[in-house]
C-alpha cells in the first residue's frame, strides 16, 4: 500500500470514528429528561457515559485534525511511510473463520452444545489443515467428551441442550456417558 | 516477641497435614482457574464457598486462601504463553511476557513471573501478619474520593501503554469505559445505552469482553496471518526460581511493584487488577529500559507479577481487622469467617489470635507452595501447548465460549463474546490498541460508582482537591497524563511496541 492511501485510509478511519461519536453523543446515551429527573445532583445518570462520549468525540476530532496536518506535510515534502497494513493478513481465511465461530454460536442453542461443538470441530479442523480422519474423529468427539466432563459433570455448568429432538438427543447422550 | 510466638504457634498448626493437603488444593484449583480465560479464580472461590462449611474456620482459610494466592498468579501462565490473559489482573502481564517468551523462551519469562510473584506474595504475607494494625488504620483513611482516585490512576495508567499512540488509545479507552457504563445507572437505576434490547439491561461483563478481544481476536489473528502468528510454545515451559544474581537484576522493578501492590491492596476496591496495573506504568516511567517496554523486557513483567501477588495479603488486613473486604477475593473469604460465626474485626487479634495467625501462616506457606503447583500446572500447559495449532485454536475458540458462558450462564453473553472477538480482531488488524479497551470496561463501572457516590455524599467536584489523600492520587495520575504528553525524549523512546498495542 503507497503513502497516499496508508493517509487516506487512516483519515477516513479518523472522520468515521468522528461521525460515530458525535451521533452516539447526541442521540443515544439516555433521553435528558429521564436523567435530570432522576439526579438531585447536578450530575444524573447521563454524566459519566455523555462525558465518555465527548471525549471521544473530543479525540476523534484531534485525530482528524492530526491526519489532515499529516497529509498536508506530505504533500508537501512526501516522507511519510507507509504501514504494511493489508500484507500480513489473509482476509478469506479471517472471514471463514468468524463466519464459522458464528454459525458455532448460532447452532448451540439449537442443537445443544456437545453435537454443535463436535460439529464445529469437524469444520474448523479440515479448515485448519487436519485432515486424517482418525485425527478428526478422535479430537472432535473424546474433546468434546472431555469438555462435557469437565464443565457438566464436574462444574455442573447448565450448557445449552437443544430445542425439540436435539434436547432429548443430548439427555440421552448425557446419560449414556453418566453425566447425568 | 509475642508476635514471633503467636507466628511460630500459627505456623505449626498450619503445618498439619489436613490443613497442608487442602491448601495443597486450592493452590490447585486457583492456579488451573486462573490459567483458564473465562474461569477466573473469583469463580472457583465462590463454587467454593458451599463446601467450606463442612470444614473448620481454619482449614476453609487455608483452602479459600490457596485458590486466592493461586488464582492471582494462574492467569499469568496463559497471558506469558498464549498472550491471553486468564484473568483481568494478568492483562498488563501479557504486554512484555508474552514478548519475552518468544525472545529468551517461555521457560525464562514464567521463572521471572513466578519468581516476582512470589516474592511480592512473601512481603505482602509479612506485612499482614506483622504490620496489619497501621495499615489498617491507612486504609481507614479512604473514602468515596481517594477509591476514585485510584481507580482513576489505574487508568490513567492505561496511557503508559499507549505513548505514541495517545490519541487513539484514549478513543479506546473512554470506548472501553462508555460499554462499561451500560445498563443500569450505579446510583439511579436508569438504563443507559441499552436501545431497548433487553440482553443488554444487565450491562456488558468485562470477562465477556475480555475474552473476546483477547482470545477470540488473538486466534483470528492467529488464522488470518500470513507469518509469525504460530501461539505454539516450542520449548519445555518448565519453570523454576530466578537465581540471585538474576533476582538482583529486577530489584528494582521487583521491589517497586511489591511496594506498589501493597499498598493498593489494603485499599478496598483496589485490587490485583489496579496493582498491576499501576505498577506497569509507574515501572514504564521509572525505569531505564522504559522505551522498550513491550518488547519483551523483563522488568516489565516482574513490576506487574510482583504488585499483583503484593495485593493478596495485605488485602485481608481490612478484611481481617475492620471487617472491610478490598477485593472480591477476600469478599469470599470474608463470607467464609461469618459463615462459620468468625466475627472480623479488632477483636479477633484479643479474641481468637491463634486462628488469625494460623491463617497468616497459611498465606505465608501458600505464597512458597504457589511456586511448586504453579510450575506443575505450566509445565502440563506447555505440553498441551505443544499441539497442532490448529487443534489448539479450536480448544481456544470452545473453551472462550463456555468461558463467556459461565459468567452468567445465558447465551447473550456469548454472543456479545464473538462480537468483541471480531471487534479485537479488526482493532488488531488496523493497529488499534485493544489493552485500553478492556481495561476501560473493568475499571470504568468502578470509577463511575465512586465518583457519582462521591458527588452524592459530598455535593461538590472540590471534594477530590481538598482531601489530602485523594489529591496527591489524583496530582500522581495528572502527571502520567502531561508525562504521555511529553515528546519523545530519545530513541529509545520509539513508537509504541506492536505487542503493548496488541496487548
Amino acid at each position: 500500500m503507497n503513502d497516499k492511501a496508508v493517509i487516506r485510509l487512516r483519515i477516513g478511519y479518523a472522520v468515521l470514528a468522528l461521525v460515530v461519536a458525535v451521533v452516539l453523543a447526541t442521540w443515544f446515551v439516555v433521553p435528558s429528561g429521564s436523567a435530570n429527573a432522576a439526579a438531585d445532583s447536578f450530575v444524573g445518570p447521563a454524566t459519566w457515559p455523555r462525558a465518555m462520549l465527548i471525549g471521544i468525540a473530543l479525540c476523534s476530532g484531534l485525530l482528524v485534525l492530526r491526519n489532515v496536518l499529516q497529509y498536508a506535510h506530505a504533500q508537501r515534502a512526501r516522507t511519510l511511510t507507509a504501514h504494511p497494513l493489508d500484507e500480513q493478513f489473509d482476509n478469506r481465511k479471517a472471514a471463514i473463520g468468524i463466519a464459522l465461530l458464528t454459525l458455532y454460536v448460532v447452532a448451540m442453542p439449537a442443537i445443544g452444545f456437545a453435537l454443535a461443538t463436535v460439529a464445529f470441530l469437524l469444520v474448523w479442523l479440515p479448515f485448519g489443515g487436519v485432515r486424517k480422519p482418525r485425527v478428526l474423529a478422535s479430537v472432535a468427539v473424546l474433546g468434546t467428551i472431555a469438555l462435557l466432563y469437565a464443565f457438566v459433570k464436574l462444574t455442573t455448568l447448565p450448557l445449552e441442550r437443544g430445542t425439540g429432538v436435539f434436547d432429548s438427543v443430548t439427555v440421552s447422550l448425557y446419560r449414556v456417558l453418566g453425566i447425568y | 516477641m509475642d508476635a514471633l510466638a503467636s507466628v511460630y504457634g500459627g505456623m505449626m498448626a498450619a503445618l498439619q497435614p489436613l490443613n497442608l493437603v487442602v491448601l495443597f488444593m486450592g493452590l490447585l484449583v486457583g492456579v488451573l482457574a486462573g490459567a483458564l480465560p473465562g474461569i477466573s479464580f473469583v469463580n472457583a472461590m465462590a463454587l467454593s464457598l458451599p463446601f467450606t462449611y463442612l470444614m473448620s474456620p481454619l482449614v476453609a482459610m487455608a483452602f479459600l486462601g490457596g485458590i486466592y494466592v493461586g488464582g492471582v498468579f494462574g492467569g499469568s501462565i496463559c497471558s506469558i504463553l498464549l498472550n491471553i490473559p486468564g484473568d483481568p489482573d494478568s492483562v498488563p502481564s501479557c504486554w512484555d511476557g508474552y514478548p519475552l517468551s518468544k525472545k529468551k523462551g517461555s521457560v525464562y519469562a514464567l521463572s521471572v513471573a513466578i519468581t516476582a510473584s512470589a516474592i511480592g506474595g512473601l512481603v505482602s504475607a509479612l506485612i499482614l501478619t506483622f504490620a496489619a494494625p497501621p495499615f489498617a488504620r491507612f486504609a481507614l483513611s479512604f473514602d468515596q474520593p481517594e477509591f476514585f482516585a485510584a481507580t482513576l490512576l489505574g487508568l490513567v495508567s492505561v496511557l503508559a501503554v499507549c505513548r505514541g499512540k495517545l490519541l487513539v488509545g484514549l478513543i479506546s479507552l473512554f470506548t472501553g469505559i462508555t460499554l462499561g457504563s451500560v445498563g443500569a445507572d450505579p446510583l439511579y437505576g436508569v438504563q443507559r445505552l441499552t436501545f431497548d434490547v433487553p440482553m443488554l439491561e444487565n450491562g456488558i461483563d468485562f470477562v465477556v469482553v475480555m475474552i473476546g478481544i483477547f482470545a477470540i481476536g488473538e486466534v483470528l489473528e492467529a488464522c488470518s496471518a500470513r507469518v509469525g502468528a504460530d501461539l505454539r510454545v516450542k520449548d519445555s515451559a518448565r519453570m523454576g526460581l530466578l537465581s540471585l544474581r538474576d533476582i538482583w537484576k529486577l530489584r528494582g522493578s521487583i521491589s517497586r511493584g511489591t511496594g506498589i501492590g501493597c499498598i493498593i491492596g489494603t485499599i478496598p476496591g483496589g485490587g490485583a487488577a489496579i496493582g498491576a496495573l499501576v505498577a506497569y506504568g509507574i515501572e514504564r516511567q521509572v525505569n531505564r529500559q522504559g522505551g522498550q517496554f513491550g518488547t519483551g523486557v523483563a522488568d516489565g513483567l516482574a513490576a506487574p507479577e510482583a504488585s499483583k501477588n503484593a495485593t493478596t495479603g495485605t488485602a485481608l488486613i481490612p478484611m481481617l481487622t475492620l471487617g472491610i473486604p478490598s477485593s472480591a477475593g477476600s469478599a469470599i473469604m470474608l463470607a467464609a469467617l461469618v459463615l462459620h460465626n468468625v466475627q472480623p474485626g479488632p477483636l479477633l487479634f484479643t479474641k481468637q489470635p491463634e486462628l488469625l495467625y494460623t491463617i497468616f501462616a497459611s498465606f505465608l506457606l501458600a505464597n512458597v507452595f504457589m511456586i511448586i503447583v504453579s510450575m506443575a500446572v505450566a509445565r502440563g500447559f506447555g505440553l498441551v501447548m505443544k499441539t497442532n495449532p490448529t487443534i489448539l485454536y479450536a480448544f481456544i475458540l470452545v473453551l472462550s465460549l463456555i468461558g463467556a458462558f459461565a459468567v452468567r450462564n445465558n447465551m447473550a453473553d456469548v454472543i456479545v463474546c464473538v462480537g468483541f472477538g471480531i471487534v479485537g480482531y479488526l482493532m488488531q488488524r488496523f493497529q488499534f490498541p485493544t489493552a485500553p479497551l478492556v481495561l476501560g470496561v473493568i475499571l470504568g463501572p468502578l470509577a463511575e460508582g465512586y465518583f457519582m457516590t462521591s458527588i452524592a455524599n459530598y455535593g461538590t467536584l472540590t471534594v477530590f482537591f481538598t482531601r489530602p489523600v485523594a489529591a496527591v492520587i489524583i496530582s500522581v495520575a495528572l502527571l502520567f497524563v502531561v508525562w504521555s504528553l511529553l515528546p519523545k525524549r530519545s530513541a529509545s523512546e520509539g513508537p509504541m511496541p506492536q505487542q503493548a498495542s496488541n496487548g
